[in-house]
Parts: structure tokens; C-alpha cells; sequence
């Protein structure tokens, strides 16, 4: 089987020949390209699809890589949670405003956005900090939504956005990754209009201000934005694609499970249900603490919980999570990417770990191994190539219990 | 009067408005400063933190509450300083995340929970240097500092930091904590403490500067 054919039958709980193995591999090549610490072998323009063909694992292409745009245009309304990346299956287009944008001195970039009913801007970051440490995406410093009378104008950016397809561009994409992974449409980090107030429009503390203080704003606010969804949806499911990935980074202290039933899952259902009529996967990422949404997550409709960590770095442990997925989602993910660091454990605390993790995963159904949420920079180039070793001796599926 | 349980009450629903009542009432017939934070803003806080610690309440809760007592707070501190109590005798905690790293709810949550918890905190912010931490540590006469660092890209900074940090900070306890961070890895590069969440996190300072 090919990695993607692999891939495929885990997402849809079929077994696969072997388990799958896909770590995400971009921020750490990103890194060590910079740095010139590619591992032995490979040289200084090696690809990260190279570095997976060596590994011999699947191709990450799950998440979008937000830093590698072919113009401004591609990432300039990040404020507002809309990118038009190489890869994506649609465009967002802003109707009736008139965008400014301009440069400040340390670098940052404001955008204004001018609209019949009043303005708003935001301040999109990307420091040489974070440069050198890895980071995979610009920081939003000021958020568009920082008054009351922001939400109209907010509202009336979104009502007017219009969603269309942009095929060509998925297609293009599709076959760059053939059979070496899947080529996942990516749709928007909110799953939800609040999941994407809290993410992008307004300070992640000051969120939890605005819901108890502004809770009518809040409202009109979905309203305003749920048209932008609904297109944005139907144009994904009418896509090429054969998965799709809405929403991300839940937690169960930021996006706690009475926020989650209340704003997000409703959600999830409703695109789930639009998705899986077009016969598509539904993929979502949920990089955080899951302990205490695991009921919510189970009762969403996903197809595949993406980008799932595991003990030391959160409380959830697999077993947990197999459990109360009930064999109907699969489980993207569960190396946590500090197992891969030096200063977190031994080579022989590594090797236990990985193995425990083989062990608890067994039979291995509805699992594709990842590493979450990525492969950091710093990660012990041969503990990745022991955990893709360690798949090709002991991967046959259905996995043994040792 | 002070009418401690409306207080708390009102601390605990994280009804700001009626915090400032009862505090405005409080203040103008006499009733000390020092009284209406000990008995009145101090012990809500400490129930919010242990029910958020316990998982009864969430953050939100958290966040308004925090906010309510710093209504609370701001309409008694002119008498504290007066009193010359409270802050400048309360033990001094700078927190921050390390440079590279721009996350900050989980800082806040910790920075909130720590002044409930009668600390006087220096929150420096987001992408923090080493430098700007030996600065603040040095200049406030800290004696916590907290790293934070949702990224794992930046658990790097963080030993950098806290290397720096014991060169040229003295005897100044550090606490780690983030998404990536681990017991281990704490051990790893001497920390003095690792708190896996914000409850932990004032807990564990707690220990740090009780006498020995």
C-alpha cells in the first residue's frame, strides 16, 4: 500500500497493511535548514519531502505551511483568520472594503480595513525570534475587534465575503503529493464564528471579557459570520478533496467543555453532516488538552481527531481517548514531540516510551501515527528514524500486544 | 460595614459592579483597607483558585473573578499605601514568556491567581529576554520568577534563560510551566519548580518562599 492508501483506510477505519507514519516534519526542517544542522547525508537544499523519503514515512500535509506564501495577498488578512495559500481549495474574497496596509518600523504590518459602516485594523507580527526558533506562522499583536462598535464592522466584513472555488489550485497540490500522503483541503482554524473570535479577532484573555460583556455583539457577530461558513463549507465539500480539515487547537482550559458544547460542537456537527453527504473526511485538530472534551469530541461527527498528544505533555492518555472514540474516529498523532528531545528523556526512556506507546495503541485500528504537534527543531534526528524503524519491525497491522 | 460574604459572593460571580459597592460602601464608613482586602477580596479569590484547581469552575470564571477583585482592588490601594501595607510587603514574582514565544493566556491565568494568591506580581509580557528578566528580577528584588513557553521550539529559551538567569540574578527561585514543559525537563535544566497548570503554579511558589 502506498502511504496515502494507508492513510485513507485508517481515516475511514479500515485496516491498512501497515500503521501509518506521518510526522510533520516542516517546522523542523524550516529550522535546521537555517541553522545548516541537517542531519548527515543530506545536504543544504534538501526538501522536507526528501527528509520523508528518507525517513521513508508519509508526507505531513495536513496543515497548511502559512509562512510559504507566493504574495501578500496569500496571508494578508490573517487577522482575519483567512489565508488563500497554494493548496486550498477556495478563495475569500473581502467585497466592499477597502483594505490599507503599511509597514511599520520594527516590521510589523497594519492592516486597515475601511468599510461602509466604520473601520477596524490589526497588527500581524513575525519577529526575527521567532524566525530562529521555528515558529510556523505571523502573530497577530493587535487583533481587528478591540472596541464595542468593531464587531459591526467585523460583521459586515464577513457578510460580505465571498467563498469560491479555486479547484485548480487544490488539483495542483493533489497531484505535487500524490501517493505520498494526503493532500487535506484546509478550510479555517475556527471551527465555529466564536472558536474564530477567540483565535483571531480578539485577545485570547480579553475573549472571556468580550462573551460575559458583549454577549449581544457576540451574537450578531455569528450571524454576520455564518453565511462566510456555510459558503465556505459547500465549496469544501464540493471539492476534489477526499478530506477536509476545519478547526483547531482545542483545549479543555481554553476552549473548556461547557465553551466547546455551546459554540464549537454544534458546529462540527453541522459541517460534519454537510461534509459526509459529499462523501469527504472530516478532519480537525486537536493539538490540546483533550481530557475534558472527549464526550464532546466522540459526539461531534469528526472522522479524524488530527494532531493528538499524549502523556507527559498532557493528561489524556490514549487509552482515554480510544475509549471514548469508540472505534468511530481516528487518532492522528500520539508521540508527543518532547519524547524527541534530548533534555526530556533518555535514549532508553525513549525506547520504553514508544514501545508502551505500541503496546497501548494495539490493535492499532483507526490510528495514524504522528508526532504532536509537529517535530520540534531540536529533535534527536535518531530517535525519528528509530520510531519509523520500529514501525517498519513491529507496524503489521493488526498490532500485538507485547 | 463591611459585609464580607456580599463581597465575596460578589468576587466569586465576578460581578465588578457590586464589588466596587460594597468596597465604596465599606471605605466610607471607615472600615479598613487592610480588613476589606484580608477578609473580603483575598479569601474569594482563594476559593475561585481552589475550585478552579478542583475543575468545578473554568477559566472564564477565573478571568472575571480576577477582574472583579481588581476593581476591588484599585478603590482600596490608595488607602493600603497610606497604611503602607500591602503590596510592597507582599513577596514579588516576575513572570513572563521567553523570547520566541508570543503566548500568554496561560501566563495571565498564573499572573491573576498568583495576586489573588498575595503576591505582587511583574508580568513583563510576550517574548521576554533573558536580559529583560534579569533586569526585572534584579530591580524588584524578586523572589520567583515564572517562565513560560507554549512552544517546544522555545523550551530551548527557556534553559538559556534560566542559565542566565542563575549567572547574574543571585539566589532568585525559578518556576517553569507551559504545554511542552515536563518534571523532566524542569529537572533537566534546574528549575526550581514545574507547574503543570495555574493552580500548581501558585502552589508551588507558595512552598518556594514559606520560610524554611
Amino acid at each position: 500500500m502506498t502511504h496515502k492508501e494507508r492513510m485513507l483506510r485508517a481515516a475511514r477505519g479500515d485496516w491498512a497493511d501497515r500503521l501509518p507514519f506521518v510526522p510533520r516534519l516542516d517546522l523542523w526542517h524550516n529550522a535546521n535548514r537555517r541553522r545548516g544542522t541537517f542531519p548527515p547525508g543530506y545536504g543544504p537544499e534538501t526538501t522536507t519531502a526528501e527528509i520523508a523519503d528518507g525517513l521513508g514515512v508519509g508526507h505531513h500535509r495536513i496543515i497548511p505551511e502559512f509562512l510559504n506564501v507566493r504574495t501578500p495577498d496569500d496571508s494578508i488578512d490573517r487577522g482575519l483568520g483567512i489565508f488563500r495559500l497554494r493548496g486550498y481549495a477556495y478563495r475569500a474574497e473581502l467585497q466592499h472594503v477597502d483594505r490599507v496596509v503599511r509597514t511599520e518600523p520594527d516590521g510589523a504590518t497594519i492592516v486597515e480595513y475601511h468599510t461602509p459602516v466604520g473601520s477596524v485594523s490589526c497588527k500581524i507580527t513575525f519577529t526575527e525570534e521567532m524566525r530562529e526558533s521555528g515558529a510556523s506562522i505571523t502573530w497577530i499583536d493587535e487583533h481587528v475587534i478591540k472596541r464595542p462598535e468593531d464587531y459591526a464592522v467585523v460583521g459586515s466584513i464577513f457578510r460580505n465575503i465571498e467563498v469560491s472555488p479555486d479547484y485548480e489550485n487544490y488539483r495542483a497540490f493533489q497531484q505535487e503529493v500524490g501517493d505520498t500522503g494526503l493532500a487535506v483541503a484546509h478550510g479555517v482554524g475556527g471551527a465555529s464564528p466564536v472558536q474564530a473570535l477567540m483565535r483571531d479577532l480578539v485577545d485570547g484573555t480579553q475573549f472571556y471579557y468580550e462573551l460575559a460583556d458583549h454577549p449581544k455583539e457576540v451574537q450578531q457577530l455569528v450571524e454576520d459570520m455564518t453565511p462566510f461558513y456555510e459558503q465556505l463549507v459547500r465549496v469544501l465539500a464540493a471539492s476534489p478533496a477526499e478530506a477536509v480539515m476545519i478547526g483547531a487547537n482545542y483545549d479543555d482550559t481554553i476552549t473548556f467543555p461547557p465553551l466547546f458544547e455551546e459554540h464549537i460542537l454544534p458546529w462540527l456537527q453541522r459541517w460534519a453532516a454537510v461534509l459526509h453527504a459529499s462523501g469527504k473526511l472530516f478532519f480537525t485538530h486537536c493539538d490540546g488538552e483533550n481530557e475534558g472534551l472527549l464526550p464532546l469530541l466522540a459526539a461531534s461527527g469528526i472522522d479524524v481527531a488530527e494532531s493528538v498528544c499524549a502523556p507527559p505533555m498532557v493528561q489524556c492518555s490514549l487509552t482515554a481517548m480510544r475509549q471514548a472514540f469508540g472505534g468511530r474516529i481516528t487518532i492522528f498523532g500520539g508521540v508527543p514531540s518532547v519524547v524527541l528531545l534530548e533534555e526530556s528523556m533518555t535514549d532508553d526512556e525513549f525506547e520504553a516510551h514508544m514501545r508502551g506507546l505500541f503496546t497501548e495503541i494495539a490493535p492499532g485500528d483507526r490510528f495514524i501515527l504522528g508526532v504532536s504537534d509537529m517535530v520540534p527543531p531540536d529533535a534527536k534526528w535518531h530517535r525519528l528514524v528509530r520510531i519509523a524503524e520500529m514501525v517498519e519491525e513491529h507496524g503489521t497491522l493488526p498490532l500485538k500486544t507485547r | 460595614m463591611l459585609d464580607e460574604e456580599g463581597l465575596r459572593q460578589a468576587v466569586l460571580k465576578g460581578d465588578r459592579d457590586s464589588v466596587r459597592t460594597f468596597v465604596t460602601a465599606a471605605l466610607d464608613t471607615g472600615v479598613d483597607a487592610v480588613k476589606i482586602l484580608n477578609a473580603g477580596l483575598l479569601p474569594a479569590m482563594d476559593v475561585v483558585g481552589k475550585r478552579f484547581g478542583a475543575k468545578q469552575i473554568y477559566i472564564s470564571e477565573v478571568l472575571l473573578s480576577a477582574r472583579a477583585m481588581h476593581a476591588g482592588l484599585a478603590l482600596i490601594r490608595p488607602a493600603l499605601a497610606r497604611a503602607g501595607g500591602g503590596a510592597d510587603t507582599k513577596p514579588v514574582v516576575v513572570l513572563g514568556t521567553v523570547k520566541g514565544d508570543l503566548h500568554d493566556i496561560g501566563k495571565n491565568l498564573v499572573g491573576m491567581m498568583l495576586e489573588a494568591g498575595g503576591f505582587t506580581v511583574v508580568d513583563l509580557g510576550t517574548n521576554v529576554s533573558a536580559q529583560k528578566f534579569i533586569q526585572a528580577v534584579n530591580e524588584h528584588g524578586a523572589q520567583v520568577v515564572g517562565l513560560s513557553a507554549l512552544l517546544t521550539t522555545t523550551m530551548r529559551e527557556m534553559r538559556q534563560t534560566l542559565a542566565e538567569l542563575r549567572r547574574s540574578a543571585g539566589t532568585v527561585k525559578a518556576v517553569i510551566g507551559g504545554a511542552p514543559v515536563t518534571q523532566e525537563f524542569a529537572d533537566t535544566i534546574g528549575a526550581d519548580g514545574y507547574a503543570p497548570d495555574a493552580a500548581s503554579a501558585v502552589a508551588r511558589i507558595k512552598e518556594l518562599v514559606a520560610p524554611a
